[in-house]
């Protein structure tokens, strides 16, 4: 049986930008999807770092795609959740709504 | 001249190949709306937390990195001061001869302990960034900490512990990186191992 992984809230919120982005995530569109979605930008370090860390925890894989002029040439790294990670951020959001329910918040929606 | 084919091989040191140039390659794409400067901050950031990321998803690691730095360095730097000594061994047998073998400078001591301490750090850095199981600049990030603490502490600590002449604390402040973080920093580039 794989081994349980727990997810810190910024671990939580790229693995959800990159569901969210399906098969064009890769570090600036996350970036984007992230700033459009909580206000706010991640920085660079914190961004690759968190990423870096959940490939290493398998919980997302990466493949390397082809160079094109807008990047300098360079390629995109693209990133997909792994069913460990679609595991990992459906346990948490359970556990979040779980919390949620009977907690009334300003301006959120109950979801139930 | 500074330029992105640099960028790449410093972040190259501290993370892999395809990593550096994917972020290489995202920083272009948004910094054409944002500009160079947003590039290059943006840029030094991320070198940064790559840098810095054996302390924060590793501390242990990252203590024992420290640790292993301080004993090769002794162990090193104890050999590299025993050599020196060979070159003047009076004011290293006799400390209170400091002051006079300061007045001589540059004595062959002084200056054979500067060299020496400048291998020995070398030495050093190429090890840890050799032996540490990442990549080269990660693996010196511990010890070059140790290292900058050191460079900043000496004054301090020299003045007011050990009541050094300001002679020779005024000579340590401006000496200390050149012997000691540079090399490390050379010593940790030259091992950086390519793990994928």
């Amino acid at each position: 049986m794989a081994e349980r992984q727990n997810l810190g809230e910024f671990e939580q919120v790229v693995l959800l930008a990159i569901l969210r982005l399906r098969d064009r995530a890769y570090g600036a569109s996350i970036r984007t999807e992230i700033a459009k979605c909580t206000q706010r930008e991640p920085t660079p370090g914190a961004l690759y770092t968190t990423l870096d860390r959940l490939e290493d925890k398998g919980l997302v894989k990466t493949n390397m795609g082809h160079p094109t002029p807008e990047r300098g040439g360079r390629r995109k790294r693209f990133y997909k959740v792994s069913p460990a990670g679609v595991d990992a951020v459906a346990r948490a959001q359970t556990a979040f709504r779980r919390l949620l329910d009977g907690v009334e918040l300003p301006g959120v929606a109950c979801v139930y | 001249m500074f330029t992105e084919a640099t960028a790449k091989r410093l972040l190259c040191l501290v993370t892999t190949p395809d990593r550096a140039e994917a972020i290489l390659g995202d920083l272009t794409e948004i910094s054409s709306s944002r500009g160079p400067v947003w590039f290059w901050s943006q840029w030094s950031r991320a070198l940064a937390a790559h840098a810095f990321k054996a302390v924060t998803s590793a501390p242990l690691r990252f203590i024992l990195l420290a640790v292993g730095g301080i004993s090769i360095h002794t162990f090193i730097s104890m050999t590299m001061l025993e050599l020196a000594a060979i070159t003047d061994y009076v004011a290293y047998l006799d400390p209170s001869d400091l002051q006079a073998s300061l007045s001589l400078l540059p004595s062959v001591f002084w200056l054979s302990l500067v060299f020496f301490a400048f291998v020995g750090n070398l030495m050093t850095g190429f090890l840890l960034g050799r032996f540490a199981s990442t990549r080269g600049l990660n693996g010196i990030t511990p010890f070059l900490t140790v290292q900058i603490a050191n460079w900043v502490l000496y004054p301090v600590v020299g003045t007011f512990v050990f009541s050094l002449p300001w002679a020779v604390v005024g000579a340590g402040v401006l000496l200390l990186p050149f012997v000691s973080i540079f090399p490390l920093l050379v010593g940790g580039v030259t091992a950086n191992r390519k793990i994928t």
